[in-house]
């Protein structure tokens, strides 16, 4: 898909037209201050600490990101790709908005990195309807006041002060102008000084639920993600990477394999070998007859792998320190009630039902690239550098990702080598095998708490060490430079937010042997985890209600997110009825609250025990973001979380055994099914007045495991310290 | 050693020349070029590559291609009579708002469509203990409240 360049891409008045729009690019100056240290280390400390993310793009002007076409529907490109999210349908949403479009005349497209439209930042950290909700609002405004200006012209009318926008058109109260008659008759665009933004009391698509505008099309099996694109003389090849950590190729006959029919040609490498045919078939089956032995540097084994990840082991950074909690914990005078305690969570796969799919076309003057990816243009990045070409000439065209979560798994420098090979376009399919053993995992984890509580059972001080595999690191080379330490990740959730006097908070982070990174709920999965099952932990030693004990620590305080935490955390007290739940042996509850990027959610979890195994009964989930967008896309969002967090904390764990990981595919790496859905009650809830939305994609994840971890206690007395839950009763 | 196959897909007579043990999937999906099936895992576990064969529920990345000689075949394509003219799974699919990525869901389908054929009034407990595919989004409360939409519009619809 190639799109003609207009006009006003390179006029030089576009940079007026920016300030017009009072769009500060805030990802401009990233790109300026790429070359020092200072601003690129600030920018990402904010967006560890804030989560004020600007979206990541560089261009905002109307006529790079829409199109008006015969039909007057719109086509918006889309920084940002669809992995299931509902991103896409959010934007529509917003466009429809402020052009006061039907939402079915809005079509949402992703962009190619070659448009120039793509975002540098990826697609992730729950940001995208946040960082895109006034930018992507005031540029379609812009737009809705350039057809005002045009058709203004059309008209020789002075003013635009009383014209309408209905069903594409523009309307003067006499005349009526369609959106595509307008594009035809102007060729003289005037750009608004002041565009004009919808109040949110006039809002008539935001804050609604709609129905996702990709449903017909999934529904209809329709080809839209990687592994369904096709291109003319394209072949197919499998990878046989090694299943071992940190190894490489001994020795390796692919003789069988090569006399294979249908098989074209064997690439080897030192760390894989390609198998390229004529179809997929003959790839797979050549790639089982190739006899390989592997140059394994040491059989990792999973104590080792853990002893890694340790509080006090790696480098460690404080992340928080509030008063003196290191004092109060010397104290001598004054007799506090100390209780410590540790927990873990283990490495997890990120199991998204695509596996990795990259289609590479490698000519003498440019590389094509069609994948499925949360970041088309780190990739196009990536291959221009390693294959030596410049950016301009190489185009990654990104797809619908048959879920993402954070994997950051791709063959791309695979697929770019195979189709040099062989000079013509080459289709990589990773098999079940390479997602489990050769991609990325979220991190283990090992937490360490110290509390003194004194008179009135009152928390003085707290302390939360802990300890991460790296991970973001490992995906993004450039942020573990500037910052040395795993800050964007453990920002998330490991500091204690609750107004406790003295707070110290520390993360220590070192290397595994296994390749780690983010992972839906990048910290608040396990740091909630750990801290809300610390506090429910606390309100049982000193006997307090676990709802009256947070909100002790809440109800005081001025700040905004305390504020925020209270009413989130009252609302669900009030959603389940908390003061008159009977009082049953059968039935199991917990609660937990968290905030991840400024989104705040609780839930109330109920479990029970069927046939000697704890089940899930029932999950009451509050969230606030501030500013709900598309309510049936916030409460997928929900749905989607409390089932992931079912799965992770009930059954999913990636270990490691003889240098190997040891789930191979799903047989060994057990999810939650429809079997194990509960009945969900959620609720969304809104702050008054608030600017912009923020995330809700991944934190309402954070409260699943500690709630279900509590009502494992409070059904069996048994305390759950590490993931996963023992769930034999 | 390539072979001769026939069989019927979506309704058509078709036939295709290939090694008779590749997986039915890739015939589907490569072959024929209906792109609905997935791959999900290859060892038929997730239930992403979900047909019908002869009526009955498989898993086509583990059901070799010579058992399909013969045999009628419905792929996701094939499930509505047109586009506008949804079988009561995907249209229930479609009001309940049920998926979010949509890489497993055309299996979710097609098992869905199975098991309103034998349960004319399913409940929960029918639908958890029939059908075993995965899906990482996590939308599984709505399949369920899919499925039991479909049988109701069956119903009405017969």
């Amino acid at each position: 898909m190639e799109r003609k360049k207009t006009k006003e891409q390179t006029n030089p008045s576009r940079r007026k037209f920016l300030q017009n729009v009072g769009i500060t690019l805030a990802s401009g100056s990233f790109v300026v201050a790429a070359g020092g240290c200072q601003p690129i280390r600030r920018f990402i400390a904010d967006f560890a600490s804030e989560m004020d993310l600007p979206s990541g793009v560089k261009e905002w002007h109307p006529d790079y990101w829409f199109e008006i076409n015969e039909d007057n529907t719109i086509s918006m490109f889309s920084p940002k790709i669809e992995m299931g999210q509902g991103t896409l349908t959010g934007f529509a949403m917003m466009v429809a908005e402020e052009l006061d479009l039907n939402l079915d005349m809005v079509k949402v497209h992703h962009a190619e990195t070659s448009s120039g439209l793509t975002d540098g930042f990826a697609t992730g950290g729950s940001t995208s309807t946040g960082s895109m909700y006034l930018p992507l609002r005031t540029t379609a405004a812009t737009l809705a006041g350039m057809l005002k200006n045009a058709a203004a012209k059309i008209w020789a009318l002075e003013s635009t002060e009383s014209f309408l926008l209905e069903d594409a058109h523009v309307l003067n109260g006499t005349d009526a102008l369609s959106f595509h008659e307008i594009n035809l008759k102007t060729t003289d665009w005037e750009v608004p000084k002041k565009p004009k933004l919808k109040d949110p009391k006039n809002f008539k698509v935001i804050g609604r639920g709609f129905r996702r505008s990709d449903l017909k099309d999934k529904v209809l099996g329709k080809p839209i993600y990687a592994i369904d694109q096709a291109y003319p003389n394209m072949l197919e090849a499998v990878v046989l990477s090694s299943p071992y950590l940190e190894s490489s190729i001994k020795k390796a006959n692919t003789s069988k394999a090569a006399f294979l029919e249908d098989v074209v040609k064997i690439v080897r490498t030192e760390t894989w070998i390609g198998v390229i045919a004529k179809n997929r078939y003959a790839a797979e089956m050549a790639k089982r007859m190739i006899e390989v032995e592997w140059d394994i540097p040491k059989k990792w084994q999973q104590d080792e792998v853990l002893s890694l990840v340790e509080v006090g082991k790696g480098k460690a950074v404080n992340i928080q320190n509030d008063g003196n909690a290191k004092k109060v914990f010397e104290e001598e005078e004054i007799e506090y009630q100390v209780i410590e305690r540790s927990y873990r969570t283990p490495f997890g796969s990120h199991a998204q039902m695509e596996p990795n799919v990259v289609i590479a076309d490698y000519t003498e003057d440019k590389i094509t690239i069609v994948t499925g990816t949360q970041g088309p243009e780190i990739i196009r990045n990536w291959v221009a550098k390693e294959f030596k070409f410049k950016k301009d000439k190489v185009n990654v065209i990104p797809t619908f990702l048959g879920g993402g979560f954070g994997n950051p798994y791709t063959q791309h420098s695979e697929a770019v080598q195979l189709s040099k090979a062989v000079r013509r376009p080459v289709k990589v399919v990773a098999t079940r095998e390479q997602e489990f053993q050769s991609a990325h995992h979220r991190p283990c984890t090992h937490h360490e708490f110290k509390v003194a509580i004194g008179a009135g059972k009152k928390i003085k001080a707290i302390t939360h060490n802990q300890a991460f595999g790296d991970m973001v690191l490992e995906a993004i080379p450039l942020v573990k430079k500037l910052l040395g330490a795993d800050f964007v990740s453990a920002g998330h959730g490991a500091r204690i937010l609750y107004d406790i006097e003295h707070r110290n908070t520390t993360v220590w982070h070192n290397k595994t042997p296994l390749k780690t990174s983010i992972w839906r709920g990048v910290g608040c999965f396990p740091n909630g985890f750990a801290v809300e099952t610390f506090m429910d932990e606390i309100a049982v030693e000193t006997g307090q209600d676990p709802f009256e004990m947070r909100l002790s620590y809440l109800r005081k305080s001025k700040d905004e997110l305390h504020q925020r935490m209270k009413r989130v955390l009252e609302t669900l007290r009030e959603k389940c009825n908390w003061e008159n739940i009977p009082l049953e042996d059968k039935v199991g509850q917990g609660i937990a609250l968290f905030e991840d990027r400024k989104t705040v959610v609780a839930a109330m979890v109920e479990v029970v025990a069927v046939a000697g195994k704890i089940k899930v009964k029932k999950v009451y989930h509050v969230s606030n973001p501030a500013i709900v967008v598309n309510r049936e896309g916030a409460k997928q969002q929900v749905e989607g979380s409390i089932m992931m967090g079912i799965s992770a904390s009930m059954y999913e764990k990636i270990t490691v055994k003889d240098g190997q990981i040891e789930q191979s595919n799903y047989h060994q790496y057990p999810m939650a099914t429809l079997a194990d859905c509960p009945e969900m009650e959620v609720y969304l809830l809104e702050d008054e007045g608030a600017k912009r939305p923020y995330g809700m994609g991944e934190p309402p994840l954070s409260v699943i495991a500690p709630a279900i971890g509590n009502a494992i206690f409070n059904l069996t007395g048994k305390r759950q310290r590490s993931l996963p839950f023992e769930l034999e009763v | 050693m390539k072979s001769k196959i026939n069989f019927t897909i979506n309704g058509k007579q078709t036939s295709v020349e290939v090694n008779l043990e590749m997986p039915l999937l890739w015939v589907i999906r490569d072959e024929l070029n209906l792109k609905g099936t997935k791959f999900g895992c290859g060892r038929a576990m997730c239930g992403a590559c979900s047909v019908h064969v002869d009526g009955e529920l498989v898993r086509s990345c583990s059901f070799a291609i010579k058992r399909a000689q013969g045999k009628s075949i419905t792929t996701i394509e094939g499930l509505s009579e047109s586009e506008e003219n949804l079988h009561p799974i995907q249209q229930a699919w479609i009001d309940e708002n049920v998926l979010q990525c949509g890489y497993c869901q055309t299996g979710f389908m097609m098992a869905g469509a199975k098991l309103i054929e034998e349960f004319s009034d399913p409940t929960d407990e029918d639908i958890k203990a029939n059908i075993s595919n995965i899906c990482r989004c996590g939308t599984h409360p709505r399949i369920i409240s899919a499925i039991k939409r479909a049988a109701s519009l069956k119903k009405s619809n017969s």
